[in-house]
This record gives C-alpha cells, structure tokens and sequence, in this order.
C-alpha cells in the first residue's frame, strides 16, 4: 500500500472558469454541498508534491474551537516538496481546498449563514491575486504560510512564534495581511513583544497600538535594515 | 510599497526638492534554476552624503520586495559598482520590487548638508539608525519568468470563444490574464488558422494588435482599469509601456508587438509569392 499520496494542481484555465462562475454568474450551490462534481482538470506531469496517504487536518469544533495552530504545524511538516514558489501557485491551493481538503473546507470555512457567501468563497476557497493579503486568506495556503513564516529552528520550541501569531485571530491579520509582515526581523520583533508584554497582547487597544506604531515606524525607518533587537528597542520607546 | 510620495521629518534627497543632488541606482539580475544573482550599482553627487558614507554613518541598501512569496529583505551595498547579492530562486515569483535607499548606519545627533532646499538651509536634524535619507527609485523584476515569456503575448493574453454565434470580438480584463472573446464562428476560422506559421503575424495584426492598443488605453484613459493593477498582465504591460522608448501609445503598443504590421504585411507578401499569384 501506498504511504504517501502525490497532490495535483488544476489547470490555469481551469482556476480561472471557476472563479469566474462564482464571481460573474453568482454560482455558490457547489459550496453548499458534501460532494460537489468539480473536474480534475489537471495539466499533464508530475508535481512532485506528497502527503502521507493517512494525512488529515483536524476538523473544526463549532466556530470557537478552529484547530489552526495544529493545522498549520501538521501540514507545514507533512507536505513534501513544497517551496515558496510552489507554495505561491493558485493552482495547487484551489485543487487542494476543492478536491482534497473539501470536508475541511466546508468545516471550517463553511457558506451556509454567511452574509455574503461569494466574498467568503472568493476570499478562502481561491486565490484571486498573488499577493500576501491572499496566501493568508486562502483556507489551506494560510495554514502552511504561517508556520513557514515563523517556524524557527534555534528555539527550543521552533513553533513558539507560530503559538503567538495564532493566539489571536486579530493579531494574525494584524501581522500578516500588512507588508511589514513580509520581513522577518519586523515579524519576529512584533511577535517576541507580544510575548514579553503581556500588558501589551492580552489588551485589544495596546496590541493596536503596537501595529499602528510599528508601520508608523516603518513609513520613517528602514526597518529590515536592523536586526529585531534593534526593532523591539525603537517600538518600546513608541508605544 | 510607495516611498516617493512620503513625508519624512527631516529632508531625504530623491524625495521632492528636498535636497539638491543626485543618488541613482540600477540593477541587473541573473536567473538559473537554483539562484537569483541581483547586481546592483549606485551613483551618488551630494558631497556630504558621501561623506556620511566615508565615515560609516551611513549605507547604501537595496530591498528585495515579492509580495507573492512575502519575501521582504534588505542588502546592504558596501561597493557601489561591484556588489552581488544572490538568493535562491524559489523564494522570489512574479513581481518582485527592487527599491534603492541611503540609510543612517548609525544614530546621528546632527545631519546638516549644504544642498539642502532654501527652506531646510542652517536646520541640523536628529537622525536614528534606520533613516532613510536618500531614495534612489524603484526598479522592478519578474523573478521565474524568462525573457522571452514576458515578451510574448500568451504571457498577457487567452483568446476564447463568446459562445454567441457572430458579433464583434471583446476584452475581458478580470482574471491573470486578458482573454479575448471572439464569437463562435471567427474563434473556428482563427482556430484554423493559428496553426500556420504564415497567418501568425496576421492574427498578431488583426487581432491581438486592436485588443492590445484598447487595452493600453483603458489603462491609461480609465480610472477604473486601477481595480486590475494587481494582475500580472496589468503589471507586465505597465512595466513594458513605461520602459518603451516610444512617444505615443500607438507606437509603444506597436514596439511591444514587434511591428505587427510590418510583419503581417510581409508575410502576407509572402502568401502572394508562394501562390504564384
């Protein structure tokens, strides 16, 4: 028996026809649906991507309990072959969100009571445009971008930055869909005083604070040009 | 990201009139599978912003900016002509924006510069690691895209059918690329066409060169083609307008598609000649 299974992509034009049959016709019955009759429209080839063959993320408890945290860290780990270019292409995502993790996907980022069903579709079951904004939204893409973006190896739990960034839905939007999330060292300051101050993360008003500041900082400031000690030092003195 | 139309405390040369002088930079970049060789160079005249260079309070920096691969970092340019920064290739897709900068290296109690505009003339301005005090402008890059496909048109544009039998053939702006609806019946004849090599440029020519030209000019014209900027056949254009030495729209759109005319004109010439005519 296989113990791995190798991931496809959709065709471009694929991609494409079915955003357009959400966004332009309105279609949003197959989102309302357990076994939607998508195509596997594929190119031809190999992708050389792979997950264990008994790989599955965790399924939501109601809306309160998402799992994201572990989510993240099991398919940031288990998905084989996978790099920031890959990881960029709409393609593999719309197949993974609409083929292989659909019982996820309708868990998770479900249509039914939502106000405006196509925004919630386009918004986490496709990849309108290749900026950070939606590799962050998009329901599967997001989970393995944020390990990525904060898994590091000399720490004595690599996913201790991961565990702040998901602590709270509003800081993860307010680190990641901004650009000063694009850059490490900002990314990693902003999550270590987070950590440090809990002053600062367990109060709505102070953690706003520190991302108004921070990009205030960085309209002025070079910041990737110093390291995050630096960083941390001048958005004390701010906040 | 913007920074030419900022407002900093203190005066940045590149930013406005701020300060008289000139700080210049461009790049080149070297692709291969594995790596993405940038080399950048930088002219700067401002005798004391050279000087701050001279003495370490300040450097010379380039940032790599992929909002695709959210890669965002900054090098440091310690030779202004001779400097390689190499990153591997898989962190960089699509647009990538390579902007230039003059930063504080260090903190500096009091920057004067005798080119400062009349308005800053005899201020000292307090200065913190980190500050920028010259842009050198934007250049940009499409990282795993070779040449050649940023040139051709099937990296900007699909041609489809409309489903509706006859009628004139439209553009439709919403997706990765342009795709052009041709009714059903002129999609047929195309579709047999394309595959000679002499009705090429005739389609080039017929086609795509009218589709291109009120493309561009949507663009420029419309203040609504901004909703498409984020598209990657929005940003090729844009750059490959910008770049075009061309003075008028007609022609750049011409430039772009390698004389449309020209070249269906001759191969229609060559039509003629082979069928004896």
């Amino acid at each position: 028996m296989k113990d791995k299974i190798e991931l496809k992509i959709f065709s471009n034009d694929y991609v494409d026809y079915l955003l357009k049959q959400v966004e332009v016709y309105g279609k949003v019955e197959p989102f309302y649906t357990e076994s939607p009759d998508w195509e596997e429209k594929t190119p031809r080839g190999r992708t050389n991507l792979f997950l264990p063959t008994d790989f599955k993320l965790k399924m939501p408890e109601g809306s309160q309990i998402s799992y994201d945290l572990e989510n993240s860290i099991s398919l940031y780990e288990k998905i084989v072959g996978i790099n920031e270019t890959i990881a960029s292409d709409p393609r593999l995502w719309t197949w993974l969100s609409h083929i292989y993790f659909w019982d996820y996907m309708r868990a998770r980022w479900p249509v039914e009571g939502v106000k405006n069903p196509i925004g919630r579709i386009t918004d986490r079951y496709y990849m309108k445009y290749l900026k950070l904004e939606s590799l962050v939204r998009h329901g599967i893409s997001r989970l393995w971008w944020y390990a990525h973006l904060t898994c590091d190896e000399n720490r004595d739990d690599k996913y201790e930055l991961t565990r702040i960034l998901l602590s709270k839905a509003d800081i993860t939007v307010g680190i990641m869909e901004r650009s000063l999330g694009s850059n490490k060292n900002i990314r990693t300051a902003l999550l270590e005083i987070l950590s440090e101050n809990p002053e600062i993360s367990e109060k709505e008003d102070e953690w706003r604070k520190l991302f108004i500041s921070v990009n205030l900082l960085g309209g002025v400031k070079n910041l990737p040009f110093l390291s995050v000690e630096e960083i941390k030092t001048k958005v004390i003195q701010i906040i | 990201m913007k920074y030419n139309n900022r407002y900093f405390p203190h005066p940045v040369l590149g930013i406005r009139d701020d300060v008289i002088g000139e700080f210049s930079c461009d790049f080149t970049v070297e692709v291969s599978d594995t790596k993405t060789i940038f080399t950048p160079k930088v002219k700067l005249l401002n005798k004391d912003l050279e000087k701050l260079i001279d003495t370490d309070q300040a450097d010379y920096c380039m940032q790599i900016y992929c909002r695709a691969t959210m890669y965002r970092e900054v090098f440091t340019i310690y030779d202004p002509i001779g400097s390689q920064f190499q990153i591997s290739s898989s962190r960089l897709n699509g647009e990538t924006e390579v902007d230039f900068f003059l930063c504080a290296s260090k903190d500096i109690e009091t920057y004067k510069n005798d080119f400062f505009n009349a308005d800053y003339e005899d201020y000292g301005f307090e200065l913190e690691k980190g500050d920028i005090i010259a842009y050198g402008g934007k250049g940009l890059f499409f990282a795993n895209k070779a040449p050649e496909e940023l040139k051709s048109v099937s990296a900007i544009m699909n041609i489809k059918n409309s489903g509706k039998a006859n009628g004139p053939f439209y553009n439709d702006y919403d997706g990765p690329k342009i795709t052009l609806f041709l009714s059903d019946n002129d999609f047929n004849l195309y579709q047999s066409l394309i595959d000679y090599d002499c009705f090429v440029p005739v389609v080039h020519s017929s086609i795509v060169f009218p589709a291109l030209y009120e493309t561009v000019c949507f663009m420029e014209y419309d203040e609504s083609a901004s909703q498409f900027e984020d598209y990657e056949w929005y940003k090729i254009i844009r750059k490959r307008i910008d770049d075009d030495p061309g003075t008028t729209l007609l022609e750049k759109v011409q430039n772009i598609l390698d004389l449309p005319i020209n070249r269906s004109l001759k191969s229609m010439e060559g039509i003629f000649d082979n069928d004896n005519y």
